[in-house]
């Protein structure tokens, strides 16, 4: 079965607070949503109980992946089902080299998935061609996960994982925050080089600026926890003029 | 109460007749001031400063007797080596065995018992025993010194530069009638210019109680480049104090490394004294303690020269009810000025009833220094673990990961190759172990 990613009803509280209130949102398999919303709208609760980070209630409602329960899954479930989600704060972590992390968890998909581990030469074949197309610096994969990166360097990091794991579905939490230009030019790049028919996309950002490069094929709105407006790429151009007044004061 | 405990003290003097070199008086003297030493303060306890975190239990309260190595079948030895080796010391109770020993072949260098230098009356052995050593704070080396026996003397001359390590196996049996001490002794000068790496390791059977109250002996000429590795590795019902001391004199370079992974009751213990200008020192380490196992390391560090320079980096993991103590002592001296000493310990605690107490002791004369300690003590981060599954590493070899990465950062800084990959792979098997409990 191959629907994609399917919420219905979702509501998700921290603690008594609840933080989304009822969504619904269908990400077809090829398809490249957004999600644009101002700040403290749910915009990452929502991409963080997709991918299962502990810390959240969810109160009711679903979230399904080509018709598997994606709520019941262990996140690295969910990893093998092919869910990813591009952080918008990546992980230190010393001690284990980049090149380590990928290969340990390319495997564990892999092994997931009933597929043979990959031997090591044709792994770094594999990630050295990924790290080139995002112009990533090969000393990058020999240091220890994102210790040390620039704010750049994580988050095009983050897109090499992407490459790398070849998600079914990518949802890339404002990652397009702290960057310049010229470095989201280069992201914007990799999740473009990614873009195929068995590919869908859930873009999370809090500005239109990321989708003048990745240009979306349904935008929503979401403000306070509900999805308050879903249009095409010309939704997100007319926010980039108007605000999210009219969604906050409305409520 | 009275406070002082002193087992295996009891008919003393008859024993020491008996002991090699007890008719040479610079022996016999060495002997009974150590004694004395002991009599007077008797096991540790938490009265003393650099024992307050740990009691040898055991000790205290069963009725050990000296080891003499008669149950450790041949074959216990054979794969007990780490790297491929220069020369290869075998000690079985402490006592120095030849035929499982692989002694050097290489010009310089020489490997003795200690019983037979003891039985000659060596000058330099004994005057190398005979340094002035404060046993008020030590009074498991003193123990040692009162029972000096037998051991492993090695020499290196001068400008000598070993390829590979010597390592010295110091093995342990079990009694099971009885538990048993061993007092394994190590004499190691390096000569003037010399490279050395020594590879210590430490292990006995994995059940059955024993003690061993090793004590390392270590004189470096000047310019002399000695790394010096330590691996207690015991059976998880034994007791392990260990008493190391170096003196490093003018431009002479150490590079320490202490891995504690077994035992139940663990102390290591290292002392450097940095008397001569430009000298430096690194001493690093790592531990791992699961169970009810208590596992101390113990680092003091003399600054007395000028211009020298130290670096101590220690981390430990701690599961169950198992507790680990660092304690790292800096003593800078008054005329040594531009001296720079750090160090630092990062803990992590796998379970709530695990517990870890670190004291930086820094006791600073001069008025020119760079002193630092610092410390830190946390659980594996939830944040990190989602990481990695979110990338579909699951839970179990996710927190493998992360033990590994944590400990790993210390075997990095081992610089011979070999034994960094031996020490890592060890700790490797201590987490596999772990896991599985």
């Amino acid at each position: 079965m191959s629907n994609g990613l399917v919420i219905k009803d979702l509501r998700v509280s921290i603690g008594d607070k609840e933080i989304l209130k009822g969504i619904n949102l269908s990400v077809e398999t090829g398809v490249m949503h957004a999600i644009m919303g101002p700040n403290g709208s749910g915009k990452s609760t929502l991409a963080h109980v997709i991918s299962g980070r502990p810390g959240y209630e969810v109160t009711g409602g679903s979230v399904t992946f080509d018709g598997h329960d994606v709520l019941d899954m262990e996140p690295e479930e969910r990893a093998a089902a092919g869910l990813f989600l591009a952080f918008q704060y990546p992980v230190e972590i010393p001690g284990v080299t980049n090149v380590n992390f990928l290969k340990t968890a390319l495997n564990s998909l892999r092994k997931a998935r009933g597929d043979k581990e990959l031997d090591p030469m044709a792994f770094l074949k594999l990630l050295r061609e990924k790290a080139k197309a995002l112009e990533l610096p090969e000393d990058m994969l020999k240091r220890q996960l994102n210790v040390g990166f620039s704010g750049g360097e994580k988050k095009r990091n983050e897109m090499l994982q992407m490459a790398v794991l070849a998600p079914k579905l990518a949802i890339l939490d404002e990652t397009d925050s702290g960057l310049d230009i010229d470095a989201i030019r280069i992201v914007a790049a990799g999740v473009n080089a990614q873009r195929s028919p068995d590919r869908s996309f859930l873009v999370i950002t809090h500005y239109q600026r990321l989708l003048d490069y990745i240009v979306p094929d349904v935008v929503h709105v979401l403000a306070q926890g509900k999805i308050v407006e879903t249009g095409d790429a010309d939704l997100a151009r007319r926010l980039e003029k108007t605000g999210y007044a009219e969604y906050t004061t409305a409520a | 109460m009275n406070l002082i405990n002193t087992p295996l003290l009891q008919d003393y003097a008859a024993k020491a007749a008996a002991l090699p070199g007890a008719g040479d008086k610079r022996v016999a003297a060495l002997r009974d001031d150590a004694a004395a030493s002991y009599r007077s303060v008797g096991l540790p306890h938490p009265k003393i400063e650099a024992w307050k975190y740990t009691r040898l239990k055991d000790l205290e309260a069963l009725p050990f007797s000296r080891a003499d190595g008669a149950n450790l079948a041949p074959d216990t030895v054979e794969g007990a080596g780490l790297t491929e080796v220069s020369a290869r010391i075998v000690l079985v109770d402490g006592r120095f065995i030849s035929e499982l020993s692989v002694l050097p072949t290489m010009a310089g260098v020489s490997v003795a018992s200690l019983r037979s230098c003891l039985e000659a009356g060596e000058d330099a052995v004994i005057q190398t025993l005979d340094r002035d050593v404060d046993f008020s704070e030590a009074p498991l080396a003193a123990l040692a010194s009162a029972y000096l026996d037998d051991g492993a003397v090695l020499k290196v001359a001068a400008g000598v530069s070993l390829p590979l390590p010597i390592e010295i196996v110091s093995m342990s049996s079990a009694d099971p009638s009885t538990p048993r001490i061993a007092f394994p002794r190590l004499v190691v000068s390096v000569g003037e210019g010399a490279e050395v790496t020594l590879v210590e390791s430490f292990s006995g059977p994995a059940l059955g109680v024993y003690a061993v109250d090793a004590v390392t002996d270590i004189a470096m000429g000047e310019g002399a480049k000695l790394k010096h590795y330590v691996l207690q590795n015991e059976g998880r019902d034994a007791t392990h104090v260990s008493t190391g001391r170096c003196d490093l004199p003018k431009d002479a370079r150490y590079e320490g490394f202490i891995l504690q992974l077994g035992g139940k009751t663990s102390r290591h213990e290292m002392r450097l004294r940095m008397i001569g200008v430009g000298s430096e020192a690194k001493l690093n380490g790592a531990y791992a303690a699961k169970g009810d196992a208590v596992c101390d390391t113990t680092t003091q560090v003399d600054h007395i020269a000028e211009e020298t320079t130290t670096d101590q980096v220690f981390k430990g993991i701690l599961d169950g009810k198992s507790r680990g103590i660092y304690q790292g002592k800096v003593h800078v001296f008054r005329d040594a000025q531009r001296i720079i000493g750090n160090q630092m310990h990062n803990a992590l605690l796998l379970s709530r009833a695990a517990e870890v107490d670190c004291k930086p002791e820094l006791e600073i004369y001069a008025d020119d220094v760079k002193c630092s300690h610092g410390a830190t003590c946390g659980e594996l981060s939830e944040e990190q673990i989602f990481y990695l599954r979110s990338r579909g590493v699951d839970a179990v070899t996710a927190r493998a990961l992360l033990l590994q990465a944590f400990l790993g950062e210390t075997f990095e800084m081992i610089s011979d190759e070999a034994v960094s990959a031996a020490f890592a792979a060890k700790a490797h098997a201590w987490l596999d172990e772990r896991e599985q409990a």
